[in-house]
């Protein structure tokens, strides 16, 4: 029951006959934590606010009262964190032994798939701006077809040359497997 | 009309909890969303809790009276 928790197939909805998931990437682990920290941030703030009034006569009073809003607050944040890190986490790149597939959420119930055959990447652009992306290693990554289109653009994601490599990998794979 | 009030509240942040949820559950791909989803869960089960016990607590007879004396000062 616990396999679930570290263990996983990888499937997801409109796996094809003999399609095996190699990768699955998601953006850099700053923007998990960033919420966290920020909500951490604000729960302490105002536990700090309200330790600080903690002697005035109007704590003594409506304690109680207090205590109730802070929780409530507390429980609205909880929904707007996990907003937050259910983006993070169902924003992701699969790729497969035959397709490239970026599933975008953007929100509850609002969700963008694009699914890219292999054999029809022509190349790849890797593009890192900025001092924290140098540091940590993360960039945007831009998947090009035939024609001039772009199709494909993921960004903040870690690592951006390994993952070119290794798309570049499985597509000389499937080339060679015809 | 306040236990109306908060009863409604409730019920809306647990269709979030259900929703958010449901969400991890259903388009999570791997490990991490389901690890995520247990966290939500276990930690939404306390606020709840924390929420409904919490507001047993306030005298809330003693809030409304202070309220209406402020207003009447005003």
């Amino acid at each position: 029951m616990f396999q679930i928790f570290y263990k996983s197939n990888n499937t997801f909805e409109g796996i094809l006959e003999e399609e095996k998931t190699i990768l699955i990437l998601r953006k850099h682990i700053l923007f998990l934590y960033l919420p966290i920290f920020f909500f951490l941030f604000l729960v302490s703030l105002l536990f700090f606010i309200i330790q600080i009034f903690s002697s005035s006569v109007f704590y003594l009073k409506f304690s109680s009262l207090i205590w109730f809003l802070f929780i409530v607050f507390c429980s609205i944040l909880w929904l707007a964190l996990f907003i937050n890190l259910m983006i993070y986490s169902l924003n992701v790149l699969i790729l497969t032994n035959k397709r490239v597939i970026q599933i975008e959420t953007k929100g509850l119930f609002n969700y963008e798939r694009n699914d890219l055959e292999i054999d029809k990447i022509q190349d790849i652009t890797i593009e890192i701006k900025g001092l924290l992306a140098n540091l940590l290693n993360f960039g945007d990554i831009l998947i090009q077809t035939a024609g001039t289109e772009i199709k494909f653009k993921i960004s903040s994601l870690p690592r951006p040359l390994k993952v070119k490599e290794e798309i570049f990998k499985i597509k000389n794979k499937f080339n060679q497997s015809f | 009309m306040l236990s109306l009030i908060f009863s409604l509240f409730l019920v809306i942040w647990l269709v979030y909890v259900f929703v958010i949820f449901y969400h991890f559950i259903r388009f999570g791909i791997g490990v991490q969303p389901k690890i995520l989803s247990f966290i939500f869960l276990i930690g939404s089960f306390l606020f709840f809790i924390l929420m409904v016990f919490s507001f047993f607590q306030v005298n809330w007879q003693e809030v409304l009276k202070n309220v209406s004396d402020f207003l009447q000062i005003q």
